[in-house]
């Protein structure tokens, strides 16, 4: 897990940073559609540049990006030879030990490749540059319309907030019973399976049992400090939407348009 | 067994940005059967040292002897599980690892994790029950049923039941009241008598090291600053304040009656009983006059 | 003087078990009290606390906050009279980052976002954690997030604050950072407090003392009052200040001490009177 950079928060004031949370989800979910616009050499490069401008704008440092999709790199690649052997369209550029590769089949796979590259650059420049609250805070807010049917949206995002909060002490509880269990004899790595189900039962009950308690002190607390569910509550958190918010809003739906009149 | 660290370092996540240098410097001479304190603030790498009594882990620099084990940097050392059948670390709230049906169970895991059959196991939990001052009736019922104290007994039960040479002990009495606390570092000081243990106490309580500790290991900022008895190491009260430690009290009040009195006691009570006898040989000396 | 908590006649029975967790407590707590209450693990003093915070009901007998008879109606009315700090540290940290913490109990409260900074702020310059506003609970030590834990206590400007065991927890310089900023808040601004714990050095700076023993309260009184009698509370399981602990002894080996002191300063300077009294009558 150490090379994957998905998930994890990099500190910043950079144009992106400073975005609405819910705009760069809303830039995430818009770039998922646009993102099959695409089709053409010019429409890809309109992406590409744009991917680029956003990765420029929030100063994360380039090879920090590359480092972070080493993990996901071979998928990439895989994906393209796998278009690469199988399309047989257009002309034949190479023969090599009975394999045809056609020129198609290249422009395919790497206009594919591309695509799930700028996608995934996309996503983990949302979450290099928002922290994980802001990111419940933005959905909390997107999904509100949706309290109408009764979807409990406000228990949803408090829920998702706590176990936000909770995932670094329950890796810490995690790693201590381990260490615990390792010392008293228990191999976590290897073994025979009827072995490693006993590990992982002496793991799992502690843990459970830590968690229940931990839950049920934690809504002690909550509710001692008044906590009644989301009714007359107010918001520490206040999401405010700027102008910067709208312009960039604006400027994701002319590249749409772009996209849209430059594909073949 | 006797335990040598030489020139030990750890630091964790290396090779990341994320790199910390834990420990650092560590050289420890323990001998087999002795019972060393080692103190210092959260933080001052105790920890990480304990961690490194069984493999749990293994110094970035440095060799660690071990008995007839040796542990070298830079070598991932596979075959560690007879070494940790002969040091046994109890954990700081131990109670916390505990997680099968019975008490019996549970205390028989350690046990049979290193071979011992079902049935010795069994045989012998009523012997490793009494060792931590646990009735017999407790045997069949489960560990969640019991209280905090008692659940304690039984994670440490469940560790001495692997009968350890070297048995390391990471702030054993936190949370305890008075008396639970007192009884249980009398039960070890016990098995350090009895079982010719080696005891390695990991505390911030320096009344617990001076009243059982043979030697005392003060440690800051990831290495060891101070090392000694606990009458070298309380000769000295004012470099431990320096170092941003607790004093014990007898060792507070010994230097606050020598500098009313202007006079200076020969050698640092340790325990209240040490007070008490220094006094009275000052009283009595006026009266014999 | 005017009576924040009310304890009357209390009895408390946990389903399926034949003995009293509690048995006929009665006590009061006045307005800027500090009152601690102490007692061996399992002597009850975990079980009143829940009673006192609404968690379990009384079984029989009545509890008044601030006026307020607690029952089911008025739980939440008498909640909003209290401040609680748990013992475990990491188990109330419900907020993603130190002001989030804070701001939990405000939200609830339906407290509006100008006030909700000025109390935020203010609580956490009295816990003196005001420079780690943004920092999230596992950059924090245990005796911080007390610290907290305290800031989103006051911060909703309770009567009265409960320290359920807040220290047990924590180390002796964490334990140090608690008290002294408890210390602190009482001598600024005249807090009601209820501390419940086996800490001797709170109980001597308590200005009164509940010892409790199987599920009754055995003493009450002034620190020196309560450590006056020394093998009685050895007996339930309490240690005594090591300066009591000598006087005693000294006593019993016929240094002829006047008092049990409470303080070492006491107990140093009265040795010395001795001293030097003998010393004199040698010398003539």
């Amino acid at each position: 897990m150490n090379g994957m950079i998905i998930g994890k928060y990099v500190p910043g004031d950079s144009f992106i940073h400073r975005l609405d949370p819910r705009t760069k989800l809303l830039l995430m979910f818009i770039y998922v559609f646009i993102v099959f616009l695409a089709n053409n050499g010019w429409t890809y490069g309109i992406l590409t540049l744009f991917t680029c401008l956003l990765l420029f704008l929030s100063r994360i440092p380039f090879s920090f990006m590359i480092r972070g999709l080493k993990p996901v790199l071979w998928v990439i690649v895989f994906t393209f030879f796998l278009h690469v052997l199988l399309t047989k369209e257009g002309h034949i550029v190479f023969q090599w030990l009975g394999i045809e590769v056609y020129d198609k089949a290249i422009q395919q796979g790497a206009f594919i490749s591309l695509r799930f590259l700028l996608l995934i650059v996309v996503t983990t420049l949302l979450t290099l540059t928002t922290t994980p609250i802001e990111v419940t805070d933005g959905m909390e807010s997107l999904l509100s319309p949706l309290k109408k049917w009764n979807v409990p949206v406000h228990e949803l995002a408090l829920m998702m907030s706590i176990s936000l909060r909770f995932i670094p002490t329950l890796m810490e509880e995690t790693e201590k019973i381990m260490k615990a269990q390792t010392a008293r004899g228990v191999d976590f790595s290897s073994g025979p399976l009827q072995e490693r189900m006993k590990a992982m039962t002496a793991l799992l009950v502690p843990l459970f049992i830590s968690a229940f308690k931990r839950a049920e002190e934690l809504a002690v607390a909550m509710e001692v400090r008044g906590y009644r569910g989301s009714q007359n509550r107010t918001k520490w958190r206040e999401l405010t939407w700027g102008r910067i918010d709208t312009a960039f809003m604006l400027f994701i739906g002319l590249l749409a348009i772009a996209l849209w009149l430059l594909r073949s | 067994m006797d335990i040598v660290f030489r020139d030990v370092e750890h630091r964790y996540q290396i090779n990341t940005p994320f790199e910390k240098r834990a420990l650092y410097d560590i050289h420890v001479d323990i001998r087999s059967g002795s019972y060393v304190a080692v103190i210092g603030h959260t933080g001052s790498g105790k920890s990480t040292l304990l961690q490194h009594f069984n493999g749990l882990l293994q110094p970035t620099k440095g060799t660690v002897h071990l008995g007839d084990y040796t542990i070298v940097a830079g070598k991932k050392e596979k075959h560690l599980k007879p070494l940790r059948k002969k040091v046994g670390i109890v954990f700081q709230f131990p109670e916390h690892q505990l997680f099968e049906e019975t008490v019996e169970k549970d205390i028989c895991f350690g046990p049979m994790n290193f071979g011992m059959s079902e049935q010795e196991a069994k045989a012998r939990v009523g012997e490793w029950l009494a060792l931590v001052g646990l009735p017999e009736e407790v045997r069949h019922k489960s560990p969640f049923a019991l209280s905090g104290g008692q659940m304690r007994r039984v994670a440490i039960a469940g560790v001495l039941a692997m009968e350890p040479e070297v048995l390391v002990l990471d702030e054993p009495t936190a949370g305890l009241d008075p008396r639970g606390r007192k009884e249980m570092m009398d039960m070890f000081a016990n098995l350090q008598r009895q079982k010719k243990m080696t005891i390695v106490l990991v505390t911030h309580s320096m009344e617990e090291a001076a009243r059982y500790a043979d030697d005392i290991i003060i440690m800051h900022r990831g290495t060891i600053v101070r090392r000694g008895t606990p009458e070298q190491i309380f000769r000295n009260v004012d470099d431990l304040i320096h170092l941003g430690l607790d004093v014990p009290e007898t060792v507070l009040f010994q230097r606050a009656i020598e500098q009313k009195f202007g006079i200076q006691f020969p050698e640092p009570c340790l325990t209240i009983e040490d007070v008490e006898r220094s006094l009275q040989t000052l009283f009595t000396r006026v009266k014999r006059i | 003087m005017e009576v924040a908590v009310r304890v009357d006649d209390v009895s408390f029975q946990y389903a399926n078990e034949q003995t009293y967790a509690l048995q006929n407590i009665s006590f009061q707590v006045y307005k800027g009290e500090w009152v601690t209450i102490v007692g061996h693990n399992g002597s009850g003093k975990s079980t009143l606390a829940k009673l006192l915070i609404g968690l379990l009901p009384p079984t029989s007998g009545t509890i008044h906050v601030c006026g307020i008879p607690l029952n089911e109606e008025t739980i939440w009315d008498v909640r909003e009279q209290l401040g609680i700090v748990f013992q475990n540290p990491d188990n109330q940290f419900v907020g993603t980052t130190v002001q989030d913490d804070v701001a939990f109990g405000l939200e609830n409260r339906g407290i509006q976002k100008e006030e909700m900074k000025k109390r935020i702020n203010e609580a956490l310059k009295k816990v003196k954690m005001e420079d780690f506003i943004h920092h999230e609970p596992h950059r924090l030590s245990g005796g911080q997030k007390q610290r907290v834990a305290i800031a989103s206590a006051i911060a909703l400007q309770p009567n009265v604050i409960i320290l359920d065991e807040a220290t047990s927890m924590l180390d002796p310089s964490g334990k140090k950072e608690v008290l002294h900023v408890m210390q602190s808040l009482r001598r600024e601004h005249d807090m009601t407090v209820i501390s419940i714990t086996h800490d001797l050095n709170e109980v001597a700076k308590a200005d009164r003392v509940i010892v409790m023993n199987k599920g009754k309260i055995v003493l009450e009184g002034t620190p020196a009052h309560i450590f006056s009698y020394g093998e009685k509370l050895e007996e339930m399981g309490l240690d005594l200040p090591f300066s009591l602990q000598l006087s005693r002894r000294l006593k019993n080996n016929g240094i002829p001490m006047t008092a049990d002191h409470l303080t070492m300063e006491g107990l140093v300077s009265e040795l010395w009177t001795l001293y030097s009294a003998m010393s004199n009558i040698v010398t003539k």
